[in-house]
């Protein structure tokens, strides 16, 4: 629907005092391509976000939207379309007229206008609603109609931030599917900003997870999940069991470590004898088997004590206590075989699911 | 509740509590305006108000409504309706725009609004004569203005003429209000969320854009509150006019004419004729308050619930 | 969906090359405001610490002298103490006739309610001079002939300034947990010691604002003050008023700064108070 755009950031820097609060960030992000800056309140996510969109300027670095820099651009003159947390609808006007803002400033005709309008009002499913005021509708319109105005002026760039917090939790789930697909249709390039991880992985090509001003990983939902690039991915995607321990031996693809619970193999970043690591395991990954049963020799494994069994029906969650006071957490799909509290069980993961990350 | 009679206990003591009031009230403020309302119909000629020291009774007076239609009809009169009315809607005006440069800006600047606040409330807390006096020395002919302009640089041929005119009055009456129109422009700006702003930036609006597409229209119910508050608060200024209108020979606003009719009481003039003025200023004062209650109420159902204006 | 062409940016529109930025507007016209509002006391402040009557470029003293305050010192002195003399008055009886009627709008229910709450606002809106008019009357050839100048105008200034003490007020207690009274009743305080004890401490600061309100409202008053004065009551506007009239310029403006020293000073003492008090 429009000529989708490739975004460029350029080692943006920003400091609000003393606080650094980006730090030399550099992202490409391809045209039409659906990407998440995810991360925890204060890593830099909206401001980023707001800067690409023009408000608020970078202190070093350059923002390169389809190879135009728009880095001192004001927001009025940078096609981007951006869809705010409060939904921003102008109260004094009609759903109509908030949608067709951006098109009667491009002085573009009439016409033109009300087909776009009845188009676009039409994707988000609000063609009914064109004549109300925007506090006659719920938050879910409210949230579509403000999409619809950005959408409306068709701009090489959509920047969404936190659109779906305000709405509540089954409301989330539905908007964001649409959203998604909504995206696929236009194929605006798009950049959405979350702190719920679940979210972002559901609806992105492409996550950029985010501490403290700095890039911690970027990869699509997959990598961030299954193969973290830091402790930080690790612990704040999903829920992890971490290991602390030191590297004992580092060869080819991967890496030995001695942690209370004794040795335990895991697949390389990086790690250099000595270091300090933690060794991370999805819950998931983990089988249980009866102790005493053989199990493959190639991977992980331990013995432990089954301390806590909860059954949730899609899962059933279980906590092993293995050597020295280490609980590994697991999560056994339903159908598998039961562990009673109390059982002895031999945890096995495969090596490439462990991973050791610098501490 | 126990109920004594058909009155409750917690109307007895709310009625005592609010007792004093009610009769300071009633005693200096409704009774007078009774009386005065009273005499404004009174043919006769005599000094006193009826209740209040008058020597006939009631019954004596003659009712009439030549005060009223003098008031309308001869042309001094219609020049100090006109001069205040006038007056008092420029006034409006000039505070009204004034206040939406200065209070749109402290809105958005948060840090530096308590700092301008406190330079515009000055006026507010001298008394109004300090800063009238003050804008008449600034302004007279040994005063700075004059100094560069006529002096220095020579642009006109004469000290600028200030006291007895329009202008001066106008001027005072900006100097003495400025503090009340900032400071509620500033906190209705502050009541438009920035999210706005930058939504219409997003969408392509230049700032002048902005300001005409979003921000007006939103503030506008609150910007014709405050304009009928000035008008209202001009109206009866007082100060300004005295000093700066050049007394009985200059322009004479509705306030000093009453003024001036009662210290000629013993000369010319009737006292009916003067209560027949105090009534045609209260009522549009008290018409221009019902209506800037009514637009508030409208324009802000939302958002006020049971708060006492 | 066919790809299209998007819709041009708008260009980047300018109203005329050589007009500033719209968003100059603002700054400009508090910066013109502000400098409106100070420079005029500035010029009045110069005249009364000038050595002679003529000022450098209108506006700057030629020479520091404190002469005139030296001279008019009685003057200023008396004045002050005429504008307290009635000032004082004025705060105490504007607290105890204005503390029921908040309490009694806030907290009590009765017919009449509505009305009150308007009847409030009144005094604020009547013009003062119809007051002062109405006030002049009653106390000159009416009912209270006798009574004293000073009381006369301590009324008037109170009925004036009734609002300026209820209105914090009412803000107030519409803060304070109700229950609190309550808990005090329970635990066998009386209904003047609960309030007594439990509300009105937490009050205190904008009592404090209402009382600098009135207090602000007493000394500025000059419609009121005229109409009801005497020869031998010379309030600060009054006497301001007075030394301009007559001619001796740089003598009012002296009285004038001493008195606007003295009111912001009085303010500002009862603004930091306020902010102080603030123990909880």
């Amino acid at each position: 629907m429009v000529n989708a755009s490739d975004l460029s950031i350029q080692s943006v820097t920003k400091s609000f005092g003393s606080n650094v609060v980006l730090n030399g960030i550099s992202i490409d992000v391809e045209p039409g391509e659906f990407m998440t800056f995810l991360g925890p309140s204060g890593c830099g996510k909206t401001t980023l976000l707001r800067m690409i969109g023009g408000f608020g300027e970078p202190d070093s670095g350059r923002i390169m939207l389809a190879g135009r820099d728009i880095t001192h651009l004001p927001p009025n003159q940078r096609d981007c379309g951006f869809v705010f947390q409060s939904y921003a609808l102008f109260p004094h006007m009609t759903v109509r007229a908030n949608v067709a803002y951006g098109l009667k400033l491009r002085k573009l005709p009439a016409a033109e206008i009300e087909s776009r309008v009845a188009t676009v009002l039409g994707m988000v499913g609000l063609e009914a609603f064109a004549d109300r005021h925007p506090k006659q509708l719920s938050g879910g319109q409210q949230q579509r109609v403000a999409i619809a105005r950005a959408i409306a002026i068709r701009p090489s760039l959509l920047l969404m931030d936190e659109p779906l917090s305000n709405l509540d939790a089954k409301l989330r789930e539905r908007i964001r599917f649409e959203l998604r697909a909504l995206q696929k249709q236009l194929g605006i390039t798009t950049i959405f900003v979350t702190h719920d991880q679940e979210e972002a992985m559901a609806v992105s090509d492409r996550i950029i997870v985010m501490n403290k001003g700095n890039v911690e990983q970027i990869g699509t939902p997959a990598q961030i999940y299954g193969d973290p690039a830091s402790l930080f991915v690790a612990d704040f995607v999903g829920v992890n069991n971490l290991v602390p321990g030191t590297v004992r031996q580092a060869t080819g693809a991967t890496v030995m470590v001695e942690t209370a619970a004794g040795l335990m193999e895991a697949s390389h970043h990086d790690s250099r004898a000595g270091e300090n690591v933690q060794l991370a395991l999805r819950p998931e990954m983990i089988s249980l088997a009866p102790a005493g049963q053989a199990v493959a020799a190639t991977g992980g494994q331990l013995e432990g004590t089954v301390t806590m069994a909860a059954f949730l029906g899609a899962a059933t969650r279980y906590e092993v206590e293995v050597q020295n006071g280490v609980v590994l957490k697991v999560a056994a799909p339903a159908g598998s075989r039961p562990h009673a509290l109390g059982s002895r069980v031999l945890c096995h993961w495969p090596v490439e699911s462990a991973h050791a990350l610098r501490a | 509740m126990r109920k004594s009679g058909l009155i409750s206990r917690e109307t007895w003591l709310a009625w005592l509590l609010v007792a004093p009031f009610t009769l300071m009230l009633l005693g200096l403020l409704v009774a007078p305006f009774l009386s005065i309302f009273i005499k404004s119909f009174s043919g006769l000629a005599t000094f006193g108000l009826p209740f209040l020291g008058s020597p006939e009774a009631l019954g004596d007076m003659q009712p009439t409504a030549t005060h009223y239609i003098s008031i309308l009809t001869e042309p001094h009169n219609q020049a100090v309706i006109l001069n205040t009315l006038g007056i008092s809607a420029v006034v409006a005006t000039l505070l009204m725009l004034i206040g939406v440069g200065t209070g749109y800006y402290m809105a958005r600047h948060r840090s530096l609004a308590p700092t301008i606040s406190a330079i515009v409330t000055y006026p507010s807390l001298a008394p109004a004569v300090t800063i009238i006096f003050g804008i008449l020395w600034f302004m007279s002919p040994t005063g700075p203005v004059n100094h560069i302009l006529f002096q220095q640089l020579e642009w006109i041929d004469e000290p600028l003429e200030f006291t007895g005119t329009f202008t001066a009055i106008v001027v005072g009456d900006l100097a003495l209000f400025a503090t009340l129109a900032v400071r509620m422009m500033a906190s209705l700006f502050e009541m438009i969320d920035p999210a706005l702003e930058d939504a219409s930036a997003s969408l392509g609006a230049t700032e002048r854009e902005t300001f005409f597409n979003v921000l007006l229209p939103l503030a506008a119910p609150g910007l014709a509150a405050v304009w009928v508050f000035i008008f209202i608060r001009t109206m009866v200024a007082y100060v300004a006019a005295l000093v700066l209108g050049g007394g009985a020979k200059g322009v004479v606003v509705l306030p000093l004419e009453i003024f001036t009719r009662i210290q000629s009481l013993g000369i010319s003039g009737t006292m009916a004729q003067i209560c027949a003025f105090a009534v045609v200023l209260a009522a549009i004062t008290l018409a221009g308050r019902a209506l800037y209650l009514f637009i508030v109420r409208r324009a802000f159902r939302d958002r006020l619930q049971g708060e006492i204006l | 969906m066919v790809p299209e062409k998007a819709a041009p940016l708008p260009a980047p529109r300018r109203a005329g090359g050589f007009l500033p930025p719209f968003r100059w507007i603002f700054p400009a016209t508090t910066l013109g405001l502000i400098l409106f509002i100070i420079l005029p006391p500035i010029t009045l402040l110069s005249l009364s610490v000038n050595d002679r009557f003529d000022l450098v470029w209108g506006i700057f003293p030629a020479g520091i002298s404190f002469e005139l305050y030296r001279d008019s010192g009685p003057a200023i002195l008396r004045s002050v103490a005429d504008s307290m003399r009635i000032a004082v008055p004025t705060v105490l009886l504007s607290f105890l006739v204005g503390l029921p009627v908040a309490y009694a709008l806030v907290r009590l229910k009765f017919p009449g309610r509505g009305l009150l709450a308007e009847l409030v606002n009144l005094p604020l809106v009547f013009p003062p001079i119809v007051l002062a008019f109405g006030l002049m009357q009653l106390f000159k050839q009416g009912p209270f002939a006798g009574v004293s100048p000073w009381v006369a105008i301590v009324l008037g200034h109170t009925i004036v300034s009734l609002p300026f003490m209820i209105q914090p007020i009412i803000a107030a207690l519409q803060r304070v947990d109700i229950a609190v009274e309550d808990a005090a009743r329970s635990l066998g305080a009386g209904p003047l010691r609960a309030f007594v004890t439990t509300v009105l401490p937490v009050i205190v600061p904008s009592v404090l604002t209402g009382v600098a309100l009135v207090f602000a409202r007493s000394i500025s008053d000059f419609e009121i003050t005229l109409l009801l004065t005497t020869p031998e009551i010379s309030t600060m506007p009054i006497a301001i008023y007075q030394a301009f009239e007559s001619g001796s310029t740089r003598l009012g403006a002296a009285v004038a700064m001493a008195t606007n020293l003295f009111a912001v000073g009085v303010i500002v003492i009862l603004e930091v108070a306020v902010r102080r008090v603030r123990w909880w």
